[in-house]
């Protein structure tokens, strides 16, 4: 078991985010990136702030400020990328939720990915 | 139009400057820059940012408050400011709750001065002691009964040349990682 336990839900699709958007991840692409995941659930930009926080705090995540732009009132962003650890919970994390959905499938058959059981 | 596309306009002034007020200093450069980018219309930053400053605010309070200390330190604050009163419910509750959540929120809105710790850590027991003292004559206005004796309060003095000392050792005022 890893040291920092295992991965909430929400935690699982800030760092998959952060995975997909690579070079990209700072407040507002993640933000936009969760939200979209999320869906129909609406996410706040201050739950992604404080998952990041959490996620860092944790050392899963490394964070950096950028140099200042324009479009941002000349202001930095922070960006976010994922530490060793951080890739190994994702792993981790990712590979319970297959092993979760394929409990499913044998106990609701094809069903679960058909809007799941009546 | 979607947000942050097209044509850009950057939120008044006047609104960035109060929002910014409420977000901590160690995060107010990447807050107000995220809000900033996502903005289309002033009622939607105040939207925003009153979703999401909160949220920074209790975060920022968990990374720099390290709450299995509190039940010792309430106990021993509520012990110094309940000196020489016989009654010390709610005499010693008020002024050792109002220090722990003003030292919370001062953690939380604080620039770690690794340079002046000890100048930093005596403006913050000051802040905590006007406070409290504050405090007291609102009380007083009220409950005449209700105010910390003159034990007390020497006690109180002590418990926050403690906390002084107690917050020296860590200049940084972060929680450490593996708390």
């Amino acid at each position: 078991m890893p040291k920092h336990g295992a991965l909430g839900q929400f935690e699982q699709v800030v760092l998959t985010t952060i995975v997909d958007l690579a070079d990209t991840a700072y407040g507002v692409t993640i933000h936009r990136a969760v939200d979209e995941l999320s869906k129909p659930r609406s996410v706040s930009l201050g739950a992604v702030y404080a998952t990041l926080d959490r996620l860092e705090d944790k050392g899963l995540i490394t964070s950096w400020l950028s140099d200042p732009t324009p479009e941002r009132g000349g202001r930095s962003r922070r960006y976010y990328r994922l530490d060793p650890a951080g890739m190994r919970a994702l792993y981790e994390s990712v590979r319970m939720s297959k092993r979760i959905c394929e409990r499913l499938e044998l106990a609701w058959g094809s069903t679960i990915w058909n809007g799941g059981p009546a | 139009m979607e947000r942050g596309s097209g044509m850009r306009s950057n939120p008044p002034a006047v609104i960035e400057l109060i929002v910014g007020l409420f977000v901590p200093p160690l995060v107010r450069e990447q807050v107000l820059g995220d809000l900033a980018e996502q903005y289309t219309s002033p009622g939607q930053y105040v939207l925003d940012a009153s979703r999401t400053v909160p949220a920074i605010v209790v975060s920022q309070i968990r990374r720099t408050s390290y709450f299995p200390l509190w039940p010792a330190i309430g106990l021993g604050l509520t012990a110094a400011f309940g000196l020489g009163a016989e009654a010390w419910w709610p005499r010693a509750v008020i002024p050792s709750v109002i220090t722990l959540l003003v030292f919370m929120f001062r953690d939380a809105y604080r620039v770690p001065d690794l340079q002046h710790p000890r100048r930093k850590g005596l403006i913050d027991v000051a802040i905590v002691a006007g406070t409290v003292l504050a405090s007291e004559a609102a009380v007083g206005l009220c409950r005449q009964e209700w105010l910390i004796t003159s034990e007390g309060l020497r006690g109180g003095a002590l418990a926050l040349a403690v906390l002084y000392l107690l917050r020296l050792q860590n200049p940084t005022g972060r929680v450490p990682r593996s708390a």
